[in-house]
């Protein structure tokens, strides 16, 4: 073989390795980058998703503490005074519980999780992804413990806002509506005639002040001042209405209202 | 001659651990450590020595042919500048032994055998065959050089021939080098991770030193 060709040879094989080698790395790190993006979607798409639960979470937590406090509460209404506290807090929490029971997939927020690989580039993009994934997850914790929290809480505030009411006088007049021969259903007619139909309208009557100054039935927390606030709030517009005196009710919601998920139902209700 | 020697007189006996057929060692030699050098061994492409040594040796080859062809002319030119140098001395021996013979035959016939003119004659004779020889001997000389001067042109052409052989085998070794830290450069450019060790687990993300729970996303997600 002449020096021309082993020089050839050399030369050719040297290009050729090199050639491949490097058409190796690119494809290896294009690769590895297409599955960062992905893993970013992926990442994405699971934060939107568990917020989007968590919203629908919250909503159906009120709900059902607002059927399951009126039930256990008409329930216990011929007794009144605290058996109608304890009435409305058990009708409250299995409202809830059910509410959380049956939502799809359960009551909690699901991890969310990147899904991405072993790699051998792209450390900084990895880490990143790492972070967000932690920290999302971690938000996804505590929503969860204080969804927990702020049913239990809720309990507590609605017994607490029935025992009250259970001394009041609206108790009386439907629990003698209720022991009567209308029975309940006389009673809860009553109830929303005097608090639903006539929204709006200025109410005397104790069950309206008392449940509107719950501070909030579709999911508030009982708060330090929650008790004080009770006693302060003036409500005249029914169950949601405004009227509170907003200096007591606190600030549920809005320290949390950058990340809606972290407790997307505080967010939604507060400020 | 060895590799590593002809690396040394190349000037690149610092960078001989570029040229190692275990691509985990050019990585290693490029700062990758461990699993990540094993990892990234796979974008290197050895160095082909073997295909290097045979050109070397293909090149000392080719010297050593080309001087057996400059040798071999030199050595035929002795050989007929020689046979030359011979020829004409014996023709010149031969001339002179001819005329010293003819001088004799007349100085005879005219009955002055042994007179002083014949022996001038005879001396003038020799003279002049003495300075054909001295001319003989003085062109032989000048050709001698000339060949010789000759041989080390040739030498020299053979050398510089060689050299330039070299300097192309040398110009591999060179642009290898190149192609290497290249390679290293757009691998550094690219944030490399630990190797195998990255992202297993949750997130898939491990940190660059530990595998699993002992990388750092790992030992993050035990404390939370």
């Amino acid at each position: 073989m002449t020096l021309a060709e082993i020089m050839a040879g050399l030369g050719a094989s040297q290009a050729v390795g090199r050639a491949s080698t490097g058409a190796l790395l690119t494809q290896t790190a294009q690769g590895e980058a297409r599955d960062l993006r992905d893993a970013q979607r992926r990442l994405a798409e699971q934060e939107a998703e568990a917020a989007r639960k968590a919203e629908r979470r919250g909503k159906r937590l009120g709900v059902g503490r607002m059927l399951g406090m009126a039930a256990g509460a008409l329930l216990a209404l011929p007794t009144g005074g605290l058996s109608l506290a304890a009435g409305a807090a058990l009708g409250s929490g299995a409202g809830q519980l059910a509410a959380g029971a049956s939502q799809r997939g359960g009551y909690k927020l699901d991890k969310v999780s990147s899904g991405l690989g072993a790699g051998m580039f792209f450390k900084g993009g990895r880490a990143d992804i790492s972070s967000a994934e932690r920290d999302t997850n971690r938000y996804i914790n505590d929503a969860n413990s204080s969804f927990v929290t702020n049913a239990l809480t809720n309990v507590a505030s609605d017994y607490l806002t029935f025992s009250s009411l259970g001394k009041l006088g609206g108790a009386e007049k439907y629990g003698a509506i209720a022991a009567g021969e209308g029975g309940r259903g006389e009673a809860l007619k009553q109830l929303l005639k005097d608090n639903v139909f006539n929204f709006g309208k200025p109410t005397e009557t104790a069950i309206s002040s008392t449940l509107g100054s719950s501070s909030s039935l579709a999911g508030g927390s009982l708060s330090g001042a929650t008790n004080s606030a009770l006693e302060n709030f003036r409500f005249d517009k029914g169950f949601y209405g405004g009227g509170y005196d907003a200096t007591n009710l606190g600030n549920f919601g809005t320290s949390y209202s950058k990340r809606n998920l972290y407790n997307p139902l505080f967010s939604g209700m507060g400020g | 001659m060895s590799f590593e020697e002809l690396l040394k007189q190349a000037g690149l006996g610092d960078y001989s651990q570029y040229f190692s057929q275990d691509p985990t060692k050019i990585s290693s030699a490029l700062g990758l450590k461990g699993e990540q050098a094993t990892q990234f061994g796979q974008f290197f492409q050895p160095f082909g020595q073997e295909q290097f040594m045979a050109a070397q040796k293909e090149i000392g080859e080719r010297q050593a042919t080309r001087t057996g062809f400059l040798e071999r002319d030199y050595s035929s030119g002795l050989e007929q500048l020689q046979g030359q140098y011979q020829t004409a001395s014996t023709g010149l021996g031969q001339q002179l032994g001819q005329a010293t013979s003819q001088i004799g035959q007349a100085a005879g016939q005219a009955g002055f055998s042994g007179s002083g003119a014949t022996a001038k004659q005879i001396a003038e004779s020799r003279k002049v065959a003495g300075q054909s020889l001295q001319d003989i001997m003085q062109r032989r000389s000048s050709q001698l050089s000339s060949m010789e001067l000759e041989r080390e042109r040739g030498l020299y052409g053979i050398e510089q021939q060689r050299g330039t052989e070299m300097a192309g085998l040398t110009g591999t070794l060179q642009n290898y080098l190149q192609g290497i830290f290249g390679r290293g450069e757009r691998l550094y450019g690219l944030d490399p991770t630990g190797g195998g060790t990255m992202n297993p687990g949750e997130s898939g993300y491990a940190g660059i030193s530990g595998t699993g729970a002992q990388g750092i996303a790992g030992q993050l997600g035990q404390l939370t």
